[in-house]
């Protein structure tokens, strides 16, 4: 990318340093009240306890982020997977087949806007109170990306790869999974990119239901107990975790993506 | 029997949009026999394309028969390898995995289809570069490992559509020479497509003059030059400069036939 | 011309919006919240019995919601438990307690085919006893921090049961969740909010236990909030609003039909579940200082607040507007 060079290694902290110092600044102005909008000290301070038990000022939850860390991260996880998997199949079917987008296509485009909130209480009814709904409700944040993207990059393989792969002697189903899977794999994995981010969006919305740990869990019974420095924690820890599990796709994608290298703008980061 | 033979065949492509239907080939007919090396000669837009493309199988005819070895073709195959304008090789695939794809769809062994893609590699004078991407390699190294995955199927037909289109003089005249010394190795039947006359006449046993829209056959004229063949020899140039002729008045022909239609 | 036209209109039309904004702000208003539980929903009842103050009311999901908009000065008056009284006090935020409103509506229900015998403590304990010889955890549900929570601990902990080494706490934070839990067969015994509990009888999803009442905190529940600065600048408009809470107390208390009707209203449930639900509440706009104050040392002990609030809970309770709306002294109004 042309003008990096000026840049120095301490530019990217910039703008966060000036947001949390601004920030410390106004809290302990009193413009609000201090327990409404704590500083990041305390923010820091209440992440310290629930991290290391330091001194026991998030009470129960001292020293138990690992595990809520844990909780939350295994449900994405878990609801990311069957999203990947069901949507990657999908999206292949309705890209490559005429017939299917035609039969299945209107009716997940009218399910796609209804946000996944809504869906709380039929998830409770099949599924009941625990994991499985809140499992089902990541599922529902991640797997319209990834359809998407699926769709997009199989109806955008080149037609002449198709073409090669016919003339060696190809059948369609040799061609779906050497040929277009394959060109769409680019495509799939900004799908799967922006799927991740969502699937993390939805862990608040997913742990309102009747979870017993979590970090999304951590957020709500904070905020009941009037607690907002462990609610601002909350937050950015899911954040933080957000950010690492995108840092995995990329690692995977740069890996699996490597022939890109010299042939995308994106290959030659 | 011939090994390709095309009997009445017309294509006519229908524009909805426009309401004008264009007639991109009007009953063309044409007998490849085996291990002979025809070039479809003519300007651009004159359909020479279209009828390879029906001959691979990627069209079908609106009229008229394509028939390889006696087979109606229906449908692209492993018997008629194409070689493309654009090398079309799976970026995502190294060299020898490319030349190796058709091995790769029937499920071969690693090791096995390795090897039988290293003698290809070698045939087309790309050892060294086994496992390159292509888009490491320039476009003339590609357009060869568009070749070498042709010739690893063994096909009864080669059919190649402007390959060296891309290249500078240079890499194409090594080309034509790499391909003829292939051909004459290898055997098998090519049916060639290009717009140069030169080209025409230094690759093939025979050269089909195709007449611009809608495409005809004009003629066809067998090619005695020894081989290699010398351009710049006087009966080089004779042929050559009957082929122009040809040409010319073609060109003359559609222009009355413009002037007429205003 | 007609664009001018046009200009003009929709000026004058915003113009006028601005002006009758204005004079309905001339009367004086106090804005109102409350969450959309049974018994708060007289709570909306209160405009109507407004006399001299244009009462806006406002329903909130829940108690907390309604709370914080009540500390980030959005609202000046919240309708909300005695138990976020104590938490906004550990918090150091400035409320005010001004009156009660309604008590009770909690209900512990237990699994249909637990052998346990309705208000029969020991029953409950032998069966707990034979859950935990069995090694199979006895799983007790509630919505954890509010006041069915509290009187849940309250009572077990009166009748010896620990909660934390006898039984599995399982936390179901939204109280529609309740029934699904009881009915998949999630949890053994739960102490519920009305109008749920009645819900949950009448699906036969669990049969009742008993009511949890019998502990230190009694049946309390509801309490009206403000701030100081509402009470240095709006004193008489909170007095009209006490007014008319006690007004609508007195009402439904009398007219126990009418409180169906509302609930019915605002929670969409239908009649049957409203009829159930208000046996089990008391309307009641007395404060009660002792009871409050043991609350919050029942919070200290759950480790739900930080610190001992016990001086900021009797400091901050006014009973100067309940004694001018009633007319008593406030050692009969709960002192």
């Amino acid at each position: 990318m042309p003008g990096l060079q000026h840049l120095r290694r301490l530019d990217r902290y910039v703008v966060p340093v000036l947001i949390l110092a601004g920030w410390e600044a106004f809290s302990r102005s009193g413009a609000l009240p201090a327990a409404l909008l704590p500083a990041p000290s305390t923010v820091v301070w209440a992440w310290a306890d629930w991290v290391f038990g330091t001194d026991g000022n998030t009470q129960t939850y001292s020293g138990h982020w690992v595990y809520d860390m844990a909780s939350s991260f295994s449900r994405v996880l878990a609801g990311f997977a069957i999203a990947t998997a069901l949507a990657v199949a999908l999206g292949v079917a309705i890209g490559w087949s005429r017939a299917t987008e035609v039969v299945i296509e209107p009716t997940l485009q009218m399910l796609r806007p209804i946000p996944p909130v809504s869906w709380i209480p039929l998830a409770i009814i099949w599924f009941g109170i625990a994991n499985k709904p809140a499992i089902f409700l990541v599922f529902l944040g991640a797997f319209f990306p990834i359809l998407l993207n699926t769709i997009h990059g199989v109806k955008n393989c080149d037609r002449n790869l198709i073409r090669a792969g016919a003339m060696v002697g190809g059948n369609n189903r040799e061609l779906l999974r050497f040929i277009v899977l394959p060109a769409a794999l680019p495509n799939i994995f900004a799908g799967l990119r922006i799927g991740i981010g969502s699937a993390w969006m939805l862990t608040v919305t997913a742990e309102m239901v009747a979870v017993k740990s979590g970090l999304g869990y951590v957020l709500w019974d904070s905020y009941y107990f009037l607690r907002y420095d462990l609610v601002l924690a909350a937050m950015a820890s899911i954040g933080l975790l957000g950010y690492l599990s995108d840092l995995g796709i990329r690692a995977v994608m740069a890996r699996v993506l490597h022939w890109q290298r010299n042939t995308t703008i994106q290959g030659g980061e | 029997m011939a090994t390709i033979e095309i009997s009445h065949l017309s294509k006519i492509f229908k524009d909805p949009k426009r309401k004008a239907d264009v007639t991109a080939l009007d009953d063309i007919n044409i007998e490849v026999a085996k291990n002979q090396f025809l070039c479809l000669l003519g300007p651009s837009g004159c359909g020479k394309s279209t009828l390879l493309n029906m001959i691979a199988g990627f069209e079908k005819p609106s009229s008229g028969t394509v028939t390889v070895d006696g087979q109606r073709i229906a449908a692209p195959g492993s018997d008629r390898g194409v070689v493309f304008q654009q090398a079309n090789l799976m970026p995502w695939l190294p060299i020898w995995e490319n030349v190796a794809f058709h091995l790769l769809l029937r499920g071969g062994q690693k090791g096995e289809r390795r090897a039988i893609a290293q003698r290809y590699i070698d045939m087309v004078g790309l050892t060294g570069f086994e496992n390159h991407y292509p888009s490491e390699l320039s476009g003339g190294m590609n357009q060869r490992v568009g070749i070498a995955r042709a010739l690893l199927m063994n096909p009864q037909v080669i059919l190649m559509d402007e390959p060296f289109g891309a290249l500078d003089e240079q890499t194409r005249m090594d080309m034509q020479n790499e391909l003829v010394r292939i051909w004459q190795q290898h055997q098998g039947t090519i049916v060639f497509v290009t717009h140069g006359i030169d080209e025409a006449l230094t690759l093939g046993t025979h050269v089909a003059i195709m007449s611009a829209r809608p495409g005809r056959i004009r003629e066809i004229i067998p090619i005695e030059l020894p081989r290699p063949r010398d351009i710049t020899s006087p009966q080089f140039n004779q042929t050559k400069r009957h082929i122009l002729d040809l040409l010319r008045s073609e060109r003359a022909n559609q222009t009355l036939e413009t002037m007429d239609q205003q | 011309m007609r664009k001018i036209l046009w200009a003009a209109l929709i000026a004058f039309g915003f113009a006028s919006l601005h002006v009758s904004n204005g004079l309905a702000q001339a009367e004086p208003s106090i804005k109102l919240g409350y969450a959309k539980c049974a018994h708060c929903t007289p709570m909306s009842l209160t405009p109507q019995y407004a006399k001299g103050v244009q009462i806006d009311a406002v329903g909130f999901n829940t108690g907390t919601d309604a709370l914080t908009a009540l500390v980030s000065k959005n609202i000046d008056v919240a309708q909300v438990t005695y138990l976020h009284y104590a938490i906004a006090l550990d918090k150091g935020f400035d409320v005010v307690a001004i009156s009660g409103q309604v008590n009770g509506g909690s209900a512990m229900l237990v699994g249909n085919d637990l052998e346990v015998t309705p208000n029969d403590w020991a029953s409950l304990k032998k069966v707990i006893a034979d859950y935990k010889a069995a090694g199979k955890p006895f799983r007790v549900a509630a919505s954890r921090g509010n006041a069915q929570d509290i009187h849940m601990r309250g009572a077990f902990a009166k009748q010896g049961i620990d909660i934390n080494k006898d039984v599995q706490f399982i936390n179901i934070p939204n109280p529609s969740d309740h029934l699904q839990a009881l009915r998949r067969g999630e949890i053994e015994l739960i102490c519920t909010v009305e109008p749920f509990a009645t819900q949950i009888l009448q699906n036969k999803a669990a049969k009742l236990f008993g009511l949890p009442y019998d502990q230190a905190a009694g049946k309390l529940t509801n309490l009206i909030l403000t701030r100081s600065d509402v009470v240095a600048a709006k004193p008489k408009e909170l007095e009209e609003t006490v007014r008319a809470v006690v007004k609508v107390d007195e009402f439904i208390a009398q007219d126990k039909s009418a409180l169906v009707d509302v609930i019915s209203k605002v929670t969409g449930l239908d009649k049957a579940i409203a009829t159930g639900a208000v046996e089990n509440l008391d309307p009641d706009p007395k404060m009660y200082r002792a009871s409050a104050v043991a609350i919050a040392g029942m919070m200290r002990d759950l480790k739900y607040i930080n610190s001992d609030v016990s001086a900021a809970v009797e400091k901050n309770m006014n009973y100067t507007f309940l004694e001018a709306a009633t007319g008593k002294p406030k050692t009969e109004l709960g002192y």
